[in-house]
């Protein structure tokens, strides 16, 4: 039987039918549509930001030096200070060429330490820390105390005393205190939030020295850095030891942190080349923005520090 | 009724209209069901998106066509189609004759196979298959006559057919 293949080729394709789900897929607008992009931006902008800013804090944190601008560490100058930085400077002045008298508070600049040793080469003559420890020139013994600087060391004291009192009285101005900055100042500025008078330190007990290194705290890390043995503790105890930087004359800084307040540090250096060394062989000191001295001994008793501590007093 | 709510009735309706014809024209190109499908998709995606004006209906027949040509010859060019074997899913007649009949005739060159469809299903003169596949119609009218002996030649001894 003969067929037309039109006819047969239409039967076939009549049987041909698409997907009807398809078209009414593509027809409601299911079909078709890109995928899309599935990402979630949340934790990896998170994650990004929080990248960022411990960046940032180790990148300011540095040892750069900024951390001696922080807030913490910026003198707020009264009149009253700056009528004793002036006495204090006159009577600095007015010192025999032949002596130098570290100033109330030994200075962390290098300018500052630089001094000391000119005045060691040209006459051999070492003033220690605020008790004016006389020094030979080979440096074996610790010197005697030279008791014609003992009143400047009264009326440092007192300047102390005062700058931590006006401090704590909050009178002034921000404006005032701006524009009485310099940077002579933060050096030898007490920290106004909290001024750490190692005077009271001495006649305590060791106990919390004790309890802080025993748990890590700021003092242990001194030891653990230095490998000396602490016997007084500087920081106070809501404070805790943070990075080791060296400086460029040859000390070595510590930022201590507050634990509670992350922006309040406090930079403290333990010298290597200044004249504390030299009078007190064995024996490390520090400075503390605040303007307060702690003393570490290598190896040493605890009699013996309370003795280089007792003459720092007198 | 807005005019956008009329462009929209009236795609729906040719999408309904032409959709069969879309597909058995991309199976005939493809050989493949879900080859057919993916393309028929593509044609009537594109549809529906287009802004084109179309002026009939004829016009949007003739679109459909030869956007479905053109799919059909991507879909063997694209990277998916080189990289992986499709899973050929033979199609079911109830007519064991017209099964047989789909297997030879796809077994016709592509260029052959498009103008006979076009030409014996769609119904299409010579010179609109010309006109759609932008051919001399002398070169559609070679290709119908070497696509009829093709067809002979694989039918030939099993059905009489008469073209």
């Amino acid at each position: 039987m003969i067929m037309n293949f039109k006819d047969a080729y239409k039967n076939m394709n009549d049987e041909i039918h698409g997907d009807r789900a398809l078209l009414h897929s593509i027809l409601n607008g299911e079909a078709g549509k890109k995928r899309k992009f599935d990402f979630n931006f949340k934790p990896v902008f998170a994650t990004a930001l929080t990248a960022v800013f411990v960046l940032c804090i180790a990148t300011v944190y540095k040892n750069t030096g900024i951390e001696q601008y922080s807030p913490s560490n910026v003198k707020v100058v009264t009149e009253k200070e700056n009528e004793e930085t002036v006495t204090a400077k006159e009577e600095k002045t007015n010192e025999s060429a032949d002596q130098y008298t570290v100033s109330d508070k030994l200075q962390n600049s290098k300018s500052e330490a630089k001094a000391p040793k000119k005045s060691q080469t040209d006459n051999q003559n070492i003033t220690g820390v605020g008790s004016a420890v006389e020094r030979n020139s080979d440096y074996d013994e610790p010197a005697a105390v030279d008791e014609s600087n003992a009143p400047m060391v009264a009326s440092l004291d007192e300047t102390m005393h005062a700058e931590t009192e006006s401090a704590h009285s909050g009178d002034e101005t921000f404006d005032e205190a701006y524009d009485s900055f310099d940077s002579e100042d933060v050096n030898s500025a007490p920290a106004p939030a909290k001024a750490y008078d190692i005077s009271q330190e001495k006649y305590e007990e060791s106990e919390p020295e004790k309890k802080s290194a025993a748990s890590g705290g700021g003092a242990s890390d001194i030891m653990a850095k230095s490998d000396t043995v602490v016997s007084r503790a500087v920081i106070p105890e809501d404070m805790t030891f943070g990075k080791a930087v060296g400086n460029t004359d040859g000390s070595i800084s510590y930022i201590a942190v507050s634990k509670d307040n992350p922006d309040r540090c406090l930079t403290v250096i333990v010298s290597g080349t200044d004249g504390f060394e030299a009078a007190y062989p064995g024996a490390h000191h520090i400075h503390t923005k605040n303007g307060n001295i702690a003393v570490i001994g290598e190896n040493m008793s605890d009699d013996e520090i309370n003795k280089i501590i007792d003459s720092l007093s007198d | 009724m807005t005019k956008t709510d009329c462009a929209g009735v009236f795609k729906r309706e040719m999408t309904e209209k032409y959709f069969d014809m879309v597909y058995r024209l991309a199976l005939a190109r493809t050989k493949d069901t879900e080859l057919a499908n993916d393309v028929c998709q593509d044609v009537f995606v594109r549809y529906i998106k287009s802004d084109k004006n179309f002026e009939s209906e004829e016009h949007v027949k003739a679109w459909l066509i030869k956007v479905t040509i053109n799919l059909s010859k991507g879909a063997f060019t694209s990277s998916w189609f080189k990289k992986t074997v499709p899973l050929s899913e033979e199609l079911s007649f109830n007519d064991p004759e017209v099964s047989d009949l789909y297997t030879h005739v796809q077994k016709l060159p592509k260029k052959y196979l498009t103008v006979i469809h076009l030409h014996y299903y769609e119904d299409m003169p010579v010179s609109e298959i010309a006109r759609i596949l932008k051919m001399n119609e002398s070169t559609v009218k070679s290709h119908l006559f070497r696509g009829r002996n093709e067809l002979k030649k694989i039918l030939g001894g099993r059905y009489d057919y008469e073209f």
